[in-house]
């Protein structure tokens, strides 16, 4: 507490008397903050963009998915046996059977997806054994794939490992 | 990559020029590069398909750089890289593989064991 008001009470007048908020007199970590800066309100709309929310945010604007739409995190140790459908980002670090739609969808290295995975964005970087289904195909070079395979554009980083059939579509 | 043909010797190698078309079936100890057109089939260290060069046949190398064509079977053993203008359609065995954006393959694909 005490560190606080120290650190305030150099600064220029304009500190204390222009923001009256309820806090004002216990020193908040805002203040510290926004000592001579303007308020956070103002520079809010700004910082949502993608230096924030950072990849996930700007892959999702590009698909036209509201930027504040966090991704759905499946992560390592969950197993999943059935169907999953999700209209926004997937990032997948676990064990999934099944099927697997959504609009974009991260496969991380521990990832692991045997069935069928349908997404307009697909990164992989885990393994897949099954059908793929996408628009745009990334794989990494750790990444394995076996099976069926189903895109638009496709690259692979040297070292990835894709076994089976592929197939372009418009 | 043409200057490294040019510059370590041309022993053993071919250039195929844009324009000049082949068929039959060509060895090469070293280094084959294609801006024409080649029907048949190829045996040689390095393959380089420029963006002017189509093959058509059977393509067998360690090294395989394509930004032109290849269609029916292609057996790289130790790298394939399908640059951005690069278009593969057939059977292809490969032990290490990349593909730019933009780059095509389709096909069945094997992993040299």
């Amino acid at each position: 507490m005490s560190m606080f008001n120290k650190k305030s009470t150099p600064a220029p007048a304009t500190v204390a008397p222009s923001v009256p908020t309820p806090h004002s007199n216990e020193a908040s970590p805002i203040d510290v903050l926004g000592e001579g800066a303007e308020p956070l309100t103002h520079r809010s709309t700004e910082i949502l963009s993608t230096e924030v929310l950072g990849e996930d945010a700007s892959r999702s604007m590009a698909l036209g998915i509201k930027p504040t739409a966090k991704p759905s995190i499946l992560s390592n140790g969950f197993e999943f046996e059935g169907v999953i459908k999700s209209d926004g980002v997937l990032n997948i670090s676990s064990t999934l059977k099944g099927k697997v739609f959504a609009k974009s969808i991260f496969l991380d290295v521990d990832g692991l997806v045997e069935g069928e995975i349908q997404a307009e964005v697909l990164t992989i970087k885990g393994k897949i054994f099954g059908e793929i289904h996408c628009q745009d195909l990334t794989v990494g070079s750790r990444a394995v794939i076996d099976g069926s395979c189903f895109y638009r554009t496709i690259n692979i980083q040297r070292g990835g490992r894709i076994s089976g059939k592929l197939t372009r579509v418009e | 990559m043409r200057e490294s043909m040019a510059e370590v010797n041309q022993q053993g190698s071919i250039f195929i020029g844009e324009g000049v078309s082949i068929t039959g079936s060509l060895e090469v100890p070293d280094i084959i590069s294609i801006s024409g057109k080649v029907e048949g089939s190829i045996t040689a260290r390095q393959v380089i398909v420029e963006a002017t060069g189509h093959v058509q046949g059977k393509v067998q190398a360690e090294l395989v750089d394509v930004k032109g064509s290849i269609s029916e079977y292609l057996a790289a053993s130790k790298s394939l890289i399908i640059r951005s203008t690069g278009d593969v359609k057939g059977t292809v065995y490969y032990s290490e593989i990349e593909i730019e954006k933009g780059g095509q393959l389709q096909g069945d694909l094997y992993i040299n064991a």
